[in-house]
Formats: structure tokens, C-alpha cells, sequence
């Protein structure tokens, strides 16, 4: 079979950039391409001080281990390896943003973020710089070529419980006729298997579960370390009707649906429903008002040309780990969309990206604005 | 596990083969240089004397012999007396031992004088000088890399520093500080002279740097091994240790020394007495600078007007960040370097070069090419051509990019 499902598959002894995190599908994408006959180069991008610090006397210095990992799986494989150092980058584009949002009353997601403006831009750039034909990672998502529309689509993975082609839709089809996702069509399991087949060290690697940049903190601890305390102000919890039911510790400790923590005496359980910055509240209500039907989204990006008429239909997914449901488009300019579930939808949370979907194929996504009157 | 191994030992072999048959060109002496046959030969002797040179038996009084004859050898290739030599783990060890050491010889109150282009070993020694009650003072240097004497003696006069630590040459741009006219300043003064001298050593005649109070070597910058190098101390200067336990080295440097490094070190000094083309490297070097200025706009030369050691170019190319065309000439089996390395393997903009007054990105712009025993006239031209062929192809890149914005 071949795994790039791409229907041109790139020429034996292409040039091919391997995006490695130091985890097990990246390691196999760049394992994959060298026993297959590619010129593979490893990069990998130094974002934050990785892994845990080692405070010392003689001051810090980070421990490294997955860039260590991702150095080692290169070594195995006898393939070049190179590290860039885009903390300032990453700071800016994801951390700072992370943050931001937090404090807006939104609840955001940084991976996609880091993707759109770290990753795909400068490991793209750095690639081509290397006279790369091809730039790979070790997404859950295939690339298909459509030679009847001409255009490179992106799909989902291979691996139901594991596609990622949600964390992509910022990508353009141009991007994409660049791009590979060796592991893209596999299960887990034979990755895993692959790795094992290769000698990587990385084949039982757990899986990173947490926001890379937050690991072993809540990401409460993290936003507080990060601003000054009198920026974190407490403020009044509301029913829907606007009447002043209790205390919260400020804004960034609460996200769209989130019951638990409250601390509110209430005859039946409280859900928040909404974040409102300006008034620094926390809508609260029972769990039948969080089921929605529709939201503006905002700074739209498809992927191939979209051709907008009054109203589409698509699937639509409101974050990584909802199923899609079928939605209505409208256009409203300015890059922005109404979308109208046909379904109501629980917990539509404005900061979260909303991915649409034809089938297996992710025509893109925005940002979701805010809940619509409708 | 085992496996592995053998694949390991594979690859060591197939790396040897790379170097020697020139498939890979290797332009980063500054940073180590390939152990010389000598070396290996001085080594594999003294892995048969094993036993320890304090020992006042046979095997003892037999390692005692190799480690006083390699230290005759290198005090004989700086043209020091060889009760000077005090053998280190190297030359960060050895730089480390002249601050320290003199330090806490001084106490409280202690004054360093250094510069800002100093090795990282100079610099990260002076916050732990500064929080045992010590004060710094730094002399400026010029956007060649270069000081200024007449500063120097003011700053010696008002400052009055127990210690004055300035390199002989800089690893980064080969930029040569002059030691015997800073020499004669510091003793008007009543100034000990440090100098680190690694990267002098071999590249330049002994008189540039021998005459000052304290020098620190390295043996891989020789083609000697890693993990041996020495402070060279000279008879009055004051120094208290900063390894303890032992009697070695006269009790300058406590702990069993490495003996087998030592005669590595040992050897390669003996060779390098006997022969070291500093004429031809620095030929080729000028030669190599010459094919990049008339084949590229947008380069400049770091400290091209100063004195600098024969093998090392420091070369800025407008709008190229360093990791890119360090990535693209590796690929193409070239080994250049960059300022410094982090733990990460990402490389972070130089201190020499922010301290010469480069911006940040002017700094991450520049790359080194340090030179050395297997560099001919057609390894410069293969390397510059090279060069110019990525920097061309990434600056047209970059262009298309622009436009297409």
C-alpha cells in the first residue's frame, strides 16, 4: 500500500524535510521515507524550554529529551539532523496569544495556532531553503490529488480515533502539493509496529496528551505565572438573566461547559454558558441551555477555492474531539460565516476552532467568534 | 542493545573513511581538530602504562616517565619552563583554574579586568567571581574585534585590576590581541596577566603569548585529544587550587591525572614543534576569502584590517540566517560552524560578535570557516563555490519571495 495515498507519488530520491518532535509518528514519517528511497533531512524546532528544567547554582538549563529523542532517532536512521531555536516565534504567535485569550474569556487552541504560524510557515521556509523538494510531519491526515479539479486536497487520516486533519485546516492546497504525511494513513498500532521494525527507541513512547508548552501544571498555574496577579481579578458568577448568584477567581479558571469547581449552591448542577470579559461574569446555567444551534466564526481559511453561494452544506466540527454534524454556511463578509446546525450542539466555545468537512475531505475552518442570536 | 553497537562501530568506521577520502570537507578546526597519528600512537603506549604516576613503584615511577615527557614537550612548543605546566581536563578547565584560582588567592576585594569576545569559559567563570565578592570591569572592543592599548593603561590605571584576562586569539574570528604590548602595561601596573591561548597555540609563533603570567592550552586544537589541556603558570604568580585531594600537578590541580590524554597531548606537541604549515593555511585561507569577495555581494569579512591567526574566516552574508547555509553546505558533506551551540544543538547569535556590536540578526548572519592540515588551495575553492552557489539560490528565493508578497 502506499501510505502517502497521494496519487503521484514523489519520485525515488526526492528531498524531503522531516518535521521530528521526538515522538513516535514523526519519528516513523522520517523512518518511512528513508527505507523508502527519499533523501530524508530531520529538523526540529526548539519552541520553549522543553521538557523539565534543571535548576541548579550555576543557573538553568533544559533537559532537551525530546529533542534529544529526535536527534537519536536521526542518528539511527543515518539521515542529517538540525535543530532551530524559534522560541521568540513561538512566544509571540502561540504563548502570548494562549495567554491573551484566556483573558478575553475564550478558550483557545494553541496547537492549531502554533501549526498555522510557527510550524507550516518557517519549517516550509527552512525546507525549501535546504533545497527541499518536500516538506513531511507526522500527521494523522492524507493529501489527495484531485486531477479532475486540479488541486491537492487535504483528508482525513487513516486512523479514525487519531486524525489530526482538524490541527491543518489553516493549510492551502499550494502548501500541500509540498507536503507529506507519511504516517498519515496508518492505524496507531502499525506505527507503532513500524517503529519497532525500524529499531527507533521512541516505538513505546507514550502518547503527549497536554499542550506541549503546559506540561505538569494546569493551564491555570501556567496563565498565572504568566500575568500579573491584579490582571486575574474575581468577579460575579450570573444566571442568564443577569442576577448575581456568587464569586468567581477570575476569568481564565473557567471554559464553556465546565461544571466542575464552581462552588455554587444551586437545587440543580450549574454549567457555565458563557465568559463575558467586559463585564468580567460567568454566565452560569443549567446543561440544557449549553446545546446551541449556531455561532459566527470568524478569520475563515479554506483550503482549495470555495465557492460560496448563498448557503453550503457541510459537516462541521466544533472542536478536536466533537463528531461533525451537518451545518448551513452563510456568507457574511469580512471572512467571517454564520453557521446553523442542524443538530444543537453542546458547548460551542468561542476561542475553539470549527472545522468543516465534504466527506473525508477538510475543505478549512475559523475561529469561533461567538454564539449567534438565532 | 548489542546490536546497536555494531551498528555504531560501522559507522565510525565509514565517518574515518569520509575525512580521509575527502568526501567530507571539514572546515571547523577552531571548533576540534582529528587526532593525529602521532597522537593515537602516544596514546595506544600509554594505555599499556597503566599504573599511577604517584606510585613510587615500578608501574607508578613508569607512568611518572610519560606524563614529565609530555610535559617537556609542551613547554618546549610554548618555550616555557616545564615546571610551569599544570595539566587540566582542557582549556575551559584551564581558564576556569587562572580566574578562580586567582580570586581566591586575592579574596574579597578581588578586580578582573576582561573583554567581552572572551570564550564562554572566561564568561560564564565571572558571576561566580562577582558573588564571592569580586568586581568586573570590562575593556571595550572595536566592531574589528580589536582593543585599544591606550584604553587599556587608562583603565589599568583607574581600576588598578589584580587580574587582567585577555584571549591571544578569538575562536570566532581569529582576531589576535596584542599580549606583549598588554604584557608590558600590566606589569607597569602591577597586573597578572592572563591569556587564552588555545587558539593560538600551533597557529602562532609561541612569541606572541608566552611571555604572559598565565596561559591556558588545549590538546585538540592541536590534533591532540579531548579532555587534556594545560594552565601554564608562571614561577611567583599567586593561585590557589580549585581541585582538591591530591598532591598532583604540585597541588595546583588535585585528582589522578589522565595519563593517556596527556601523552596524546604530548605527541601532538611534538609534532607541531617539528612542523606546522602555518604559511600555506593562511594562503589558502586569504585565497578562499578572495574567491567569496569577488564572487558575492553583501559579504563582509569579521576583523579583515586586524592581525588574525592564518586559518580562520568569520564571514557575515547579508540576509542568510547562518543555520540555513550551515544546513546546506553540511547536506553537501562541508562542516562549518556558527556562534554558539546550545544544549539543544540550536545555535544562539555569538557574545563575540553582539560584543563587537553586531545586531542580534547581523550576528546570526555569520559564519565561520576555520581551516586546517587537510585544507589545500582546491579544498578553499570547492568549499567557496559552494558557498556562493547556496547563497545565490537562497537570496533568489528570498527575492521571489519578497515580490510575491
Amino acid at each position: 500500500m502506499n501510505p502517502l495515498i497521494q496519487n503521484q507519488l514523489p519520485k525515488k530520491g526526492a528531498k524531503v524535510v522531516v518535521a521530528m518532535s521526538g515522538g513516535v509518528d514523526s519519528s516513523v514519517a522520517a523512518g518511512w521515507l528513508s527505507k523508502n528511497g527519499y533523501n530524508v533531512i530531520g529538523i526540529s524546532l526548539q519552541l520553549h524550554d522543553m521538557a523539565e528544567k534543571i535548576d541548579n547554582e550555576f543557573g538553568t538549563c533544559c533537559s532537551l529529551s525530546d529533542l534529544n529523542d529526535a536527534r537519536r532517532v536521526a542518528e539511527v536512521l543515518d539521515i542529517p539532523f538540525y535543530v532551530n531555536n524559534m522560541e521568540t516565534a513561538f512566544n509571540e504567535a502561540v504563548i502570548d496569544d494562549f495567554v491573551q485569550e484566556y483573558l478575553n474569556g475564550r478558550t483557545p487552541n494553541p496547537c492549531v495556532r502554533c501549526n498555522e504560524k510557527v510550524k507550516f510557515k518557517k519549517l516550509m521556509d527552512w525546507a525549501l531553503d535546504l533545497g527541499a523538494d518536500f516538506l513531511a510531519t507526522g500527521h494523522y491526515a492524507t493529501i489527495q490529488y484531485n486531477s479532475k479539479a486540479n488541486r491537492h486536497e487535504l483528508h482525513k487520516g487513516g486512523d479514525d480515533g487519531k486524525d489530526q486533519s482538524y490541527f491543518l485546516f489553516t493549510l492551502k492546497e499550494d502548501e500541500l502539493a509540498k507536503t507529506l504525511f507519511p504516517v498519515g494513513s496508518f492505524e496507531k498500532p502499525v506505527v507503532r509496529a513500524l517503529a519497532q521494525e525500524y529499531g527507533l527507541r521512541v516505538a513505546n513512547k507514550p502518547d503527549s496528551q497536554e499542550i506541549c508548552f503546559v506540561q505538569g501544571k494546569s493551564y491555570k498555574e501556567f496563565i498565572e505565572e504568566k500575568v500579573p496577579p491584579e490582571v486575574l481579578r474575581p468577579g460575579n458568577f450570573v444566571n442568564a438573566e443577569g442576577t448575581i448568584i456568587g464569586q468567581h477567581a477570575g476569568l481564565h479558571q473557567y471554559t464553556v461547559g465546565q461544571r466542575k469547581g464552581l462552588q455554587l449552591n444551586s437545587l440543580e448542577p450549574l454549567y457555565v454558558l458563557a465568559l463575558d470579559a467586559t463585564k468580567n461574569e460567568v454566565v452560569v446555567g443549567p446543561e440544557s441551555a449549553l446545546f446551541r444551534k449556531s455561532a459566527i466564526v470568524k478569520n475563515i481559511s479554506w483550503i482549495n477555492e470555495m465557492d460560496l453561494g448563498s448557503t453550503t452544506r457541510a459537516l462541521a466540527k466544533i472542536r478536536y474531539r466533537s463528531k461533525e454534524s451537518p451545518v448551513n454556511i452563510t456568507l457574511l463578509g469580512d471572512n467571517s460565516i454564520e453557521v446553523k446546525f442542524e443538530v444543537p450542539q453542546r458547548a460551542i466555545t468561542p476561542g475553539q476552532a470549527m472545522v468543516f468537512y465534504d466527506g473525508t475531505r477538510t475543505l478549512g475552518g475559523g475561529w469561533i467568534e461567538s454564539l449567534s442570536v438565532h | 542493545m548489542l546490536f546497536l553497537t555494531h551498528l555504531l562501530a560501522l559507522d565510525l568506521e565509514l565517518f574515518e573513511l569520509e575525512y580521509r577520502v575527502k568526501t567530507m570537507i571539514y572546515a571547523d578546526y577552531n571548533a576540534t581538530t582529528p587526532l593525529s597519528e602521532g597522537a593515537k600512537k602516544g596514546m595506544a603506549q600509554a594505555m599499556e602504562l597503566w599504573g599511577n604516576p604517584s606510585s613510587s613503584h615500578k608501574s607508578g615511577r613508569k607512568s611518572l616517565e610519560l606524563l614529565n615527557n609530555s610535559r617537556e614537550s609542551v613547554a618546549a612548543l610554548v618555550g616555557v619552563s616545564p615546571n610551569d605546566v599544570v595539566f587540566t581536563s582542557g582549556g575551559s578547565e584551564a581558564n576556569t583554574l587562572a580566574l578562580m584560582g586567582s580570586a581566591l588567592a586575592v579574596g574579597e576585594g578581588f578586580r578582573l579586568l576582561t573583554s567581552q569576545v572572551e570564550h564562554s569559559s572566561i564568561k560564564d567563570t565571572l558571576p561566580v567571581i562577582e558573588k564571592l565578592g569580586g568586581t568586573i570591569k570590562y575593556l571595550p572592543v572595536n566592531p574589528e574585534g580589536q582593543i585599544s592599548l591606550l584604553e587599556l593603561e587608562q583603565i589599568l590605571e583607574s581600576f588598578k585590576p589584580h587580574l587582567v584576562s585577555l584571549m591571544t586569539a578569538n575562536n570566532e574570528t581569529g582576531v589576535i590581541f596584542p599580549i606583549p604590548e598588554i604584557l608590558s602595561l600590566c606589569e607597569k601596573h602591577g597586573s597578572v596577566l592572563h591569556t587564552d591561548a588555545v587558539q593560538g597555540l600551533g597557529k602562532l609563533n609561541p612569541s606572541f603569548y608566552q611571555s604572559a603570567h598565565l596561559v591556558s592550552i588545549s590538546a585538540h586544537k592541536i590534533y591532540g585529544p579531548k579532555g587534556a589541556g594545560a594552565l601554564l603558570v608562571k614561577k611567583g604568580v599567586k593561585l590557589v587550587s580549585t581541585h582538591y585531594g591530591g598532591s598532583q600537578e604540585i597541588k595546583r590541580r588535585g585528582g589522578t591525572e589522565n595519563v593517556i590524554g596527556i601523552a596524546g597531548f604530548g605527541a601532538a606537541a611534538r609534532e607541531v614543534l617539528i612542523s606546522s604549515p602555518t604559511q600555506e593555511l593562511q594562503g589558502a585561507r586569504d585565497h578562499f576569502e578572495q574567491l567569496l569577495a569577488r564572487g558575492l555581494d553583501g559579504i563582509t569579512i569579521q576583523g579583515s584590517k586586524q592581525p588574525r591567526i592564518p586559518n580562520t574566516s568569520n564571514i557575515r552574508f547579508n540576509d542568510i540566517a547562518s543555520e540555513v547555509l550551515l544546513g546546506a553546505l553540511d547536506l553537501d558533506g562541508i562542516c562549518v560552524s556558527a556562534g554558539s551551540a546550545c544544549s539543544s544543538g540550536s545555535i544562539s547569535p555569538s557574545h563575540v560578535l553582539l560584543g563587537m556590536g553586531f545586531s542580534e540578526k547581523e550576528a546570526k548572519e555569520c559564519v565561520r570557516f576555520s581551516w586546517g592540515k587537510s585544507s589545500y588551495l582546491n579544498t578553499v575553492e570547492e568549499v567557496a563555490q559552494k558557498v556562493i552557489a547556496h547563497v545565490n539560490r537562497i537570496r533568489a528565493r528570498n527575492s521571489l519571495k519578497e515580490s510575491s508578497k
